[in-house]
């Protein structure tokens, strides 16, 4: 099958969604989630890439948009932005646990809170995340293990705003 | 691998990650039996990766664009066109090349030249030429066949009595 075939606007419908929430939660708002997802797109048809070699269509599509949105910060020299839901840690009514687990993810350094983030809420497995993020399985590994522990420490040592 | 105080913790990580085989989830369920004192710490760790899915799960709705079919595919034609002018280029480039460096060689002197008949000197002359009715043999080995012609010409023995050496008479 090739990806004329409409094999990535049945991706784009199945999976859009989730790149464009990814995307715009890692790039917004200093570049246009849109556009990041349009290019994201247009890169994955010039791949070379069979659709046969493509084990998981997220995982590849979510690496690509990570790369576009990279070299698109790198191009406007701008750094990534905190995710949005982590800054709003004062809204009312809320667990103030979440609270303070939002304040923790959002001391983490970035490479390991996306690692925990693509891992919980994308439910990527190792070897996905590794295709993903372009690193090796053990800094996988190493990366979700110290971001849990790491975690854990702040969540049980008190006041994690210091 | 045997679970113990050293790999424990990494072991619990893994768990509450969801990334623990089946059969390393059996032998810590029989070690947290074991060790109940951990099992607390296992719970922890649970309930921050519980926790940490809740506060990064963000399903706000996002409104997807429609699919940009048009716009890829005019990429994808633009860069297919690129592809063939590079071809197009590389082709005439290495003909253009080929032509340039066959008119160099054709006026090249060392293949316009001529051709001089060199006269062999005195030295050159003594080499032995085939004879022209023995045309078969090269001149060398004829010479060769005279000179060992020469060399054991026949003769003839005179016996004068069985008893004597024979003498060497006159040629055959």
């Amino acid at each position: 099958m090739t990806k004329e075939d409409g094999w990535l606007e049945t991706q784009y419908n199945r999976y859009g969604a989730d790149i464009l929430r990814y995307l715009t939660r890692h790039f917004s708002p200093a570049i246009s989630a849109e556009d990041l997802l349009q290019e994201t797109f247009i890169q994955a048809m010039k791949s070379p890439v069979q659709t046969e070699e493509i084990e998981s269509p997220l995982a590849w599509l979510m690496g690509i948009a990570r790369n576009v949105g990279l070299m698109a910060m790198r191009s406007r020299q701008v750094s990534r932005p905190l995710p949005e839901n982590l800054c709003d840690t004062k809204s009312v009514g809320q667990d103030p646990r979440l609270e303070d687990m939002k304040r923790a993810l959002a001391e983490l350094p970035e490479s390991d809170r996306e690692i925990l983030e693509l891992r919980l809420t994308q439910r990527f497995s190792y070897e996905e995340l590794a295709s993903v993020l372009k690193i090796p399985i053990g800094t996988v590994r190493s990366r979700l293990h110290y971001a849990v522990k790491e975690l854990k420490d702040r969540m049980s040592g008190g006041d994690p705003c210091r | 691998m045997p679970i113990n105080s050293k790999n424990i913790e990494d072991i619990l990580i893994a768990k509450s990650l969801g990334s623990l085989s089946p059969e390393a989830d059996l032998l810590l369920v029989d070690y947290l039996e074991r060790n109940p004192e951990v099992a607390l710490s296992s719970k922890q760790y649970d309930e921050v990766v519980a926790l940490a899915a809740k506060a990064m799960d963000s399903k706000e709705a996002v409104r997807l664009p429609a699919f940009p079919g048009e716009k890829i595919r005019k990429s994808a034609a633009l860069q297919i066109w690129n592809n063939r002018m590079k071809k197009v280029s590389a082709i005439a480039a290495a003909l253009v090349a080929g032509f340039l460096l066959g008119l160099s060689f054709w006026k090249s002197p060392s293949l316009t030249k001529e051709v001089v008949d060199v006269q062999p000197t005195a030295e050159e002359q003594t080499v032995v030429r085939s004879e022209p009715e023995n045309s078969f043999w090269s001149g060398n080995l004829s010479s060769l066949r005279e000179a060992g012609a020469r060399k054991h010409k026949s003769s003839r023995l005179i016996w004068k009595s069985f008893t004597q050496k024979p003498e060497i008479g006159g040629d055959l």
